[in-house]
């Protein structure tokens, strides 16, 4: 285990921040948390890096003990190299120098390794350049290469891409995820976006209030997400209310759902009610006549699909995603029927 | 439609004339250098060594002063200790008291009564370095303030100590905040008259002084001033492009927290909290005890209604100047941001290098332009307006507003700086006139800096001696006058109520500024 968080808590002043949060990254891994702004995110990174003392729990870092509420290892001596927001490069020095900062002064092989991580995160062509002369994705690009030339044991990423455009964005989220492996770094990356975090991680975290809500591969995340706040957060959809009438069967306004699985827990037994999650790919069309009757309300086109807001003759809203070919008017009345794969419900708090 | 064309024809003919008047002294200046180079009168005798000696000790004192500010700076702005805050206000006071004053009383009290000898080169320096480093203490604070916490982070991270972070990241991106403080203290350093005086230091600015008022030699001086004048103008080439870095270091920044404090535990805080102390306690504390002792032993004959005409004609001048400053700064502002003309340009930056030129010169190129002027006039009309030279007021108010001109338009120009260009924009979009503009908008917002600005020009005021000596009309005596005439007479014990007074006027300006200046800094961190 190259990184491991375990009921770690911490408060700024008397405000908690971070409240019994626990992660573990394997060696190589790439792990990203994501959360609304606020949740504590990059206070996460921080005592990581040893920049704030933590109140209760233990960081471990490459199986050593890093923090707990009675020890701290300052953070020049952790070996963790963190990626700011904001690159954060040194004003007065070149790219070279800055890339070199966090090598050993004189010891045998800096240049080939200065040299190695221009070329790796190509900017090789500006080494001689000073930061302000360099366009805000090519500071990043910089900001990576100085963090991994002294190969910290772990990397934390600190929101990277946030001030790129969106047309940068994705480039950059690629490379900078092909330098990491390529390097074979344990990376620790924070964000609020979500596309970013799926592109990126082999392991996910959502945070909320200070703790993580579920630390899973993206596709659970998405797919089997453990609460309410982790289904609304990650991916567009609505909690439908319904009720368990089998172990396996929830009844809807728009018809029974069948589950693959049984659905029943000790907290949840047939008969209870539950809001189940629907996602717009769970709703299909079908021929008037057969499913429940919606009206079309609003539709948000996006390239190859549209996003539709129904209501339907309860007044419940739903959202369907459609190819871009399926163009129905806004106000057209149509019919349409749950079609889940993963059915998730969670017990109805009323 | 009419009366406003009108209205903006008078606008810009009062701000051409407020840039001619601001020009005034520095073609005065000049005529004077100039004529200076082609006048068969013999140099002064020593004038490589007075110029050695002027170099020596503003070359003493400013690197004292960027030694003790820089210190105090990283202290109080990066560190964690017991009243820090507290210390943060006080190590900024020492500005109140000028460095004469700093001469003049610990002079009195290490030499004449302690008879450690203090009255020598490197005794100026270090006295003089304790009413300086307050330029660099407040241009390093604000720097320090300014530098992304992530960059010290990232430093941290690349495995530098504390210590390693400070010298490699935090010092060298400061460098030129610093440079620019060691230039401001130089330049004040070199404008002095008093402690060179004083102590018997052979100057430049001293012995053009004594040259020009006590000997009667008008060439001398001027041949003299025109070295002063080349010492400046290299200060001056030297911190443009210092004055350029600095903003393009600051403009690399743009993300904040406040991770990068170090907390100073038991030793550590000690020694901080006792070397914060100590700068306060000589650079103010001390001088002001005197002060308030001598004060105190000479009650008996000192004169109320002395020291009353004195606060007055003080706080009178100082009134007037800040009218006349804010007017110039204003129209040199406004005049330069509208003109396309780059030469119109340089023409509204001139004024503003008065503040690099010692007050002695400057005070000179005024007196040699108005005699010109007069002499002009007598051959024109018959009328004789030289008795304008030694008894108008309005003379050595504006003399002062144009040396200080940078106070105030600076202010200014920050200020407008700090607000969005399309402030204007959205406020004349709601049909408003620009006197209403000017009164519901432009004011509110620039209050800070303007006031911020307005302080600190009445305590640069309060201050200053050799223009006022030099153009001081019969019959006004300030506060820094009478300081002068009684402890040049070595009497201390005489000057010690007026010192106070000044020095406390100062002192309460200076509190009312300080949260102004640290509000500054910290929006534009933010910002």
């Amino acid at each position: 285990m190259q990184l491991e968080l375990a009921n770690v808590s911490h408060y700024h002043g008397r405000t908690p921040i971070l409240n019994g949060l626990g992660l573990q990254l394997d060696e190589g891994e790439i792990g990203v948390l994501i959360g609304p702004s606020g949740a504590g995110k990059t206070t996460v990174l921080n005592c990581i890096a040893g920049l704030e003392e933590l109140k209760g729990g233990t960081i471990h870092i490459g199986g050593g003990l890093a923090s707990s509420a009675d020890f701290h290892m300052p953070a020049e001596e952790r070996n963790v190299g963190l990626m700011f927001q904001d690159a954060a490069l040194f004003p007065h020095l070149s790219v070279r120098q800055n890339v070199a900062f966090g090598l050993r002064a004189g010891a045998p092989g800096n240049d080939e390794r200065v040299s190695e991580m221009l070329r790796t995160c190509a900017i090789g062509d500006y080494a001689d350049a000073y930061p302000h002369e360099l366009s805000g994705g090519q500071q990043q690009r910089v900001a990576l290469a100085r963090a991994l030339a002294p190969r910290p044991r772990l990397l934390l990423l600190d929101e990277p891409f946030s001030s790129a455009d969106a047309a940068l964005k994705l480039n950059l989220v690629q490379e900078v995820s092909a330098v990491i492996r390529q390097e074979g770094s344990t990376a620790l990356l924070v964000t609020h976006d979500q596309n970013e975090a799926f592109a990126l991680a082999d392991r996910c975290g959502v945070i909320d209030a200070g703790s993580i809500c579920q630390w899973d591969t993206a596709y659970n995340l998405y797919h089997r997400p453990n609460c309410a706040f982790v289904a609304n957060f990650i991916g567009d959809g609505v909690l439908l209310d319904g009720k368990l009438t089998a172990d396996d069967e929830v009844a809807t306004e728009l018809g029974p759902v069948k589950a693959a699985a049984p659905l029943t827990t000790p907290m949840l037994r047939t008969g209870n009610s539950v809001k189940m999650l629907l996602r717009p790919d769970d709703i299909v069309l079908t021929e008037t006549g057969q499913g429940s009757a919606a009206q079309v309300r609003e539709k948000s086109f996006r390239g190859a699909e549209i996003l539709y807001l129904l209501t339907t003759e309860r007044g419940t809203d739903l959202y369907a995603v459609q190819p871009s070919r399926v163009d129905l008017e806004v106000g057209a009345a149509i019919a349409v029927a749950p079609q889940v794969d993963h059915v998730v419900v969670f017990p109805s708090i009323d | 439609m009419r009366a406003a064309l009108l209205s903006a024809r008078f606008g810009r003919t009062a701000a051409w004339l407020l840039l001619l008047l601001a020009l005034a002294p520095l073609a005065g200046l000049l005529a004077m250098v100039l004529q200076a180079q082609f006048d068969s009168a013999p140099w002064p005798r020593g004038a490589l060594r007075l110029l050695g000696n002027t170099v020596l000790l503003a070359a003493g004192a400013s690197l004292l002063a960027v030694l003790w500010g820089t210190a105090a700076a990283w202290l109080t702005e990066m560190c964690v200790f017991p009243g820090r805050r507290l210390f943060g206000l006080l190590l900024f006071l020492p500005f109140a008291l000028p460095p004469y004053l700093q001469a003049y009383v610990w002079g009195d009290l290490l030499d004449d009564r302690w008879g450690w000898g203090v009255r020598n080169m490197p005794g100026a320096c270090l006295l003089m370095s304790l009413a300086l480093y307050p330029y660099v203490y407040m241009l390093a604070r604000a720097n320090f303030a300014q530098q992304s916490c992530s960059l010290m982070a990232a430093a941290r991270l690349l495995g530098c100590t504390p210590w390693g972070a400070f010298w490699r990241v935090a010092l060298p991106m400061a460098r030129p905040a610093l440079g620019v403080g060691a230039l401001l203290a130089f330049m004040e350093a070199a404008n002095d008259i008093a402690v060179a005086q004083d102590f018997g230091l052979g100057t430049l600015g001293y012995r053009a002084y004594d040259l020009w008022f006590n000997r009667g030699s008008a060439a001398g001086a001027a041949r003299l001033g025109s070295l002063l004048f080349i010492l400046a103008l290299a200060l001056i080439i030297i911190e443009r492009p210092l004055r350029r870095r600095q903003v393009q270091y600051e403009s690399s920044i743009r993300y904040f927290c406040c991770l990068s404090e170090y907390r100073l535990r038991g030793r550590h805080a000690l020694l901080a909290c006792m070397g914060c102390g100590a700068l306060v306690l000589l650079g103010c504390g001390v001088p002001l005890a005197v002060l308030a002792a001598r004060t105190l032993d000479t009650a008996a004959s000192w004169h109320a209604s002395r020291l009353a005409g004195a606060v007055i004609d003080t706080l009178q001048l100082v009134g007037l100047v800040l009218l006349a400053g804010f007017a110039l700064g204003a129209a040199l502002l406004w005049l330069r941001r509208r003109s396309d003309a780059p030469a119109l340009r340089v023409l509204c930056m001139l004024p503003s290098s008065g503040y690099a030129l010692p007050g002695i010169i400057y005070g000179m190129g005024c007196l040699l332009l108005l005699a010109a002027a007069a002499d002009g006039l007598l051959a024109l009309s018959g009328y004789s307006a030289h008795w304008l030279l030694h008894s108008s007021v309005g003379l050595l108010c504006l003399a002062l507003a144009c040396r200080y001109v940078i106070i105030p338009g600076g202010a200014l120009e920050r200020g407008l700086d700090g607000l969005s260009p399309r402030l204007g924009d959205v406020a004349r979009s709601t049909g408003k006139s620009q006197l209403r503009m000017l009164a519901q908008v432009w004011l509110p917002l620039l209050r800070p800096s303007l006031l911020a600005g307005g302080l600190l020009l009445a305590v640069d005021i309060i201050k200053e001696l050799p223009l006022t000596l030099l153009l001081r009309p019969l019959g006004t005596d300030t506060l820094a006058l009478l300081v002068y005439q009684y402890a040049s007479d070595e009497d201390l014990g005489l000057a010690a109520p007026y010192a106070l007074a000044m020095a406390l006027l100062a002192l309460v300006l200076l509190v009312l500024a300080y949260p102004l200046l640290m509000a500054a800094v910290r929006q534009r961190r933010q910002g």
